[in-house]
This record gives structure tokens, C-alpha cells and sequence, in this order.
């Protein structure tokens, strides 16, 4: 879906979740080359500004601090790459490809350096689902001893209904959070195979 | 030395050993990469996502020390904990070596 601000900015809306970044990359990368420069994004909506059509190359890496040190960003342009934003734990780096140059460029050069990324990344993501887990377990066993002392009454139908929805409530982040480590452990298995 | 250490860190990444072994002088990132590839005549090159967690993570296990930053560039040098794994690590990258040009070390027949 795009929604145009004026005639040199674009912003979109797209969806890339945790084990996706490679994606989101590749996207990027693809819509430098139709001649929008990205900007910035808040997990849903990106920002483009009209550029000229050219072929770059977008990297993502996570950084478990959440902090662009000077000396981080200093290491990644001299090694020739555009720091292009920041959103939450990830970093958005971007370089012109050039001829002659080989064609896989990656922010990552060896396979360990690629399975630590995937374990920054796995170690990062369950810091941030921690606090919904434990609220959601504080509250299952609060809901719990509700039902248990009012059995029977009125009361235990209504905090039923409450035990049920919040589930629905906390089941969409939690699940989407194991299915994004699944793919994520699967990316290491192939990693690792690639031994 | 710690067994976990050693577990770690020998065998070593090609990466690694090449990073190491360029800090037995201070240096900096991106200047490792680059004696790295001219060491190498350019067949290794070393991206700086690797270059910037390598470095972290040795710093982290103490193999090498944070010297200075200077133009926002952190320099490092090895240690006496790194020296000690990279002279392992020399040693048996030798004997691989000379192994596989059908040499056999002395000692035990």
C-alpha cells in the first residue's frame, strides 16, 4: 500500500518479522534500485526519498545494547558502508555496489560471525518478550485462584471469559515470538551445515 | 589457561586467527582488514559486522585489550592470555601443515 506525502517522499507499508531481515534487505535493496533512497521505519511503515535508480546494497545487523557507538558506526564506514537508520535493536547499513565487485556483499563474511548474529538476535528478542511472559503468568495464576475461590458463582463466569481473553490477548505476540525463533534456529541449522 | 578458552578458541576461525595474529602490534579494525587482505593477497577478506564481534568478543574474553580511540576508532593489542592461544594455535597449525606435506613430527613411533 504506498501513500505519498508529496512528490520526493514515499512511505509504505510493510511487515517483516524478527527472522525476516534478510527479506527486508533484499526489499530494500530492490526499491533503491527503482529510485527510493529508504529513510527510516517504525516496524510497520518505511520512508523512502526519491533518488536516482542505483544498485545498493542493504545489510541488517542487531545489536543487543540497542546502541550506535561512534566507534560501531566508524568501523562500518570505513569498511565502506552507509549507516541508513536504526529501528529498536537493528541497524540499517547500505553500500553502493560497484563493478567488479563481487556480488555477495554481506555485513558477515564467515559462517561463525552468522551464527552469532542469529544467537544476538535470538538472546535479544526473548529480553523483550520476557515481561509479557511473566505478566501473563502472574495474571493466569491470578485469574486461576479467582475461579478456584468462587466456583460456581456468577463471579467464576465472568473471570472465566477474562481467563480465556487474555490469551487471545497474549497469544499473538508469544506465538509469533516461538515461530520467529523456530525459523531462527532453522537458519542455524543450515548454517551449521554448511560446515 | 581456562579449558573453556581453549574449547573456545582452538581450532581457530580463519577470521579469528588472522585478527589475532595482526594485533601482536596495537591496530585497529579496519586497518586489520585491510593488512589482512594484503597478507592474503586478497583472498580473505574480512566484513566488518565479523570484524566488529570478533573484536568484542575477544576483548570480552580478555585476548586482546582496549588501548585507545582516536578518530573514533578503538585500537586494541593482544594480550598475554591471546599471546598464549595464538602460540598454541601457530603450533598446531604448523604441525597440520607439515603433516600434510607428508612430514611426521618426531616423538612417540
Amino acid at each position: 500500500m504506498k501513500e505519498k506525502e508529496n512528490e520526493n517522499i514515499l512511505v509504505e507499508k510493510q511487515k517483516f518479522y524478527t527472522a525476516e531481515f534478510e527479506q527486508e534487505a533484499a526489499w530494500l535493496s530492490f526499491m533503491h534500485r527503482e529510485g527510493w533512497r529508504f529513510l527510516s521505519t517504525d516496524g510497520f511503515h518505511y520512508r523512502f526519498e526519491a533518488a536516482p535508480k542505483e544498485d545498493w546494497c542493504y545489510q541488517l545487523d542487531y545489536k543487543q545494547n540497542g546502541v550506535a557507538e561512534d566507534d560501531y558506526l566508524q568501523m562500518y564506514q570505513d569498511f565502506g558502508w552507509e549507516f541508513a537508520g536504526q529501528y529498536g535493536n537493528w541497524f540499517y547499513f547500505r553500500k553502493q555496489r560497484t563493478n567488479g565487485e563481487e556480488p555477495d556483499l554481506s555485513l558477515f563474511s564467515d559462517r561463525e560471525s552468522k551464527l552469532e548474529l542469529c544467537k544476538r538476535i535470538i538472546n535479544g528478542q526473548l529480553l523483550r518478550i520476557l515481561p509479557l511472559l511473566l505478566i501473563m503468568c502472574a495474571s493466569c495464576s491470578l485469574l486461576l485462584l479467582g475461579v478456584l475461590l468462587n466456583s460456581g458463582g456468577f463471579l467464576s463466569v465472568i473471570i472465566g471469559i477474562a481467563y480465556f481473553s487474555q490469551f487471545a490477548l497474549f497469544l499473538l505476540p508469544i506465538g509469533n515470538y516461538f515461530s520467529q525463533m523456530a525459523r531462527l534456529n532453522k537458519m542455524m541449522k543450515s548454517l551449521d551445515g554448511q560446515r | 589457561m581456562e579449558e573453556k578458552l581453549r574449547r573456545i578458541y582452538i581450532p581457530m576461525t580463519e577470521t579469528g586467527f588472522y585478527i589475532l595474529f595482526c594485533l601482536r602490534t596495537e591496530n585497529h579494525g579496519y586497518n586489520i582488514g585491510q593488512q589482512v587482505k594484503q597478507m592474503t593477497g586478497g583472498e580473505l577478506s574480512i566484513s566488518p559486522g565479523t570484524m566488529y564481534g570478533t573484536l568484542s568478543k575477544m576483548e570480552k574474553d580478555g585476548l586482546i585489550q582496549f588501548l585507545k580511540e582516536e578518530d573514533k576508532r578503538k585500537f586494541y593489542r593482544i594480550t598475554e592470555l591471546g599471546t598464549e592461544i595464538l602460540e598454541l594455535e601457530q603450533k598446531r597449525i604448523e604441525r597440520l601443515y607439515r603433516n600434510s606435506r607428508g612430514e611426521s613430527i618426531g616423538g612417540a613411533e
